[in-house]
């Protein structure tokens, strides 16, 4: 993805070429600025990803640490179990969360 | 005696100074030394660490294993190793499986035992910058893949040995319901069944691998920072430091509860495998 400034710079390079081989070379140039462009935009995009994932995993955590909160000061003798299994979910929605950062680092590196 | 430090400061400027920052966590040779001549015994780095994560695991093991039975009041140790189990069976097998399931819990404690020590020794400090390679032996893919497949060989194994054959346990897979059903059941089932495991490794290596990630880049901030500006990197080199000191007890506490969640999603599992409820 280029910008249309760039796209006229690169077109006047590539037309202002006296030599057709050096025409070639120019424009060759072009398309692998271009991918490269994308690239970066590519991975700038899995950043965004991950960053979306974390909404997901925010919410799910703070559910759980609302209902376990509001449950243990309901019944403060079953405080262990509750504590237990607030763990455990907890651990869970985080692996979710950790399998999104896991596409975008393949993505990235 | 400076020699013994010169490695590991050389290590950590390495990297520390390194632009690309899962560079700290990736696998490695194991040298003790920077220009690789010291002791280089042809290992890479995670390779030695699990090992070694074995060998302290039959250690535990053993350790009691002679003496369990004799003594009316076992010792400190003893009690600890005791407890260990204690957990495993009263919070892991018994909820699931009953008094039934108290076969199963040797091989419960394994994964668990071994886990736990695996991820803990990436936390011992001067250990994990020995060496170009990683930080925690179960940061690779590789080395948490093998624990999900000898994971998944040993509930369909149990199963199976269970339930008394392969064809029986094979249609216990399955619910009993009405034959049009099947189309749906049978692919969602099977891919369940693939994807279980794989969510086991990958769940345990993505946090292990994130955590000292982030550990690595926080910490090179204090490099980063100060070689541009340097009353502006000093705030940021203390406000990091206390960060990576919170985020690294963080990290025990993440290592404790990784292995429990393995060994608890084997543990249900392995009573899904022996006791199909349908």
């Amino acid at each position: 993805m280029m910008f249309p400034v760039e796209m006229l710079n690169a077109l006047v390079s590539v037309l202002g070429q006296a030599d057709a081989s050096a025409a070639l070379e120019a424009s060759a140039a072009v398309g692998k600025g271009a991918v490269e462009a994308s690239a970066a935009v590519g991975k700038g995009i899995a950043g965004i990803g991950a960053g979306l994932a974390c909404i997901g995993v925010g919410l799910g955590i703070g559910k759980i640490a609302s209902s376990s909160v509001e449950s243990i000061a309901r019944q403060p003798e079953a405080s262990g179990d509750i504590r237990g299994a607030m763990i455990l979910t907890a651990a869970f929605i985080e692996g979710v969360g950790l399998f999104a950062v896991v596409v975008s680092l393949l993505v990235v590196v | 005696m400076t020699f013994l430090l010169s490695p590991f400061q050389d290590l950590m400027l390495l990297t520390l100074a390194a632009a690309d920052p899962l560079a700290h966590v990736k696998d490695g040779q194991l040298v003790f030394d920077s220009s690789g001549v010291l002791f280089n015994i042809g290992l890479t780095k995670q390779t030695f660490m699990f090992m070694l994560g074995g060998v302290l695991t039959l250690l535990f093991f053993w350790s009691y294993s002679r003496r369990a039975g004799k003594q009316a009041v076992p010792s400190r140790w003893g009690n600890l190793v005791e407890s260990v189990f204690g957990f495993v069976r009263d919070q892991m097998t018994r909820p699931f499986m009953g008094e039934h399931g108290d076969r199963y819990v040797p091989v419960i404690t394994a994964f668990f035992i071994y886990i736990l020590i695996t991820n803990l020794l990436g936390l011992v400090p001067f250990f994990e910058w020995l060496g170009h390679g990683s930080s925690t032996g179960t940061g690779q893919l590789a080395i948490t893949g093998g624990l999900a497949i000898c994971s998944f060989f040993i509930y369909h194994g149990f199963g199976i040995k269970e339930q008394g054959g392969l064809w029986t346990y094979f249609k216990n897979l399955f619910p009993h319901v009405p034959w049009p059903i099947y189309f749906i059941l049978v692919p969602v089932e099977l891919i369940a069944h693939v994807v279980r495991p794989c969510a086991l490794a990958l769940r345990l290596f993505a946090n292990m691998l994130a955590g000292h990630t982030m550990m690595a880049v926080i910490l090179g901030f204090t490099a980063v920072f100060t070689s541009e500006f340097v009353i502006g990197g000093a705030a940021i080199a203390a406000t990091s430091f206390l960060a990576v000191t919170a985020l690294t007890f963080l990290e025990l506490l993440v290592a404790v509860i990784q292995a429990f969640v393995f060994a608890f999603l084997t543990t249900v599992f392995l009573a899904g495998a022996v006791h199909p409820e349908h």
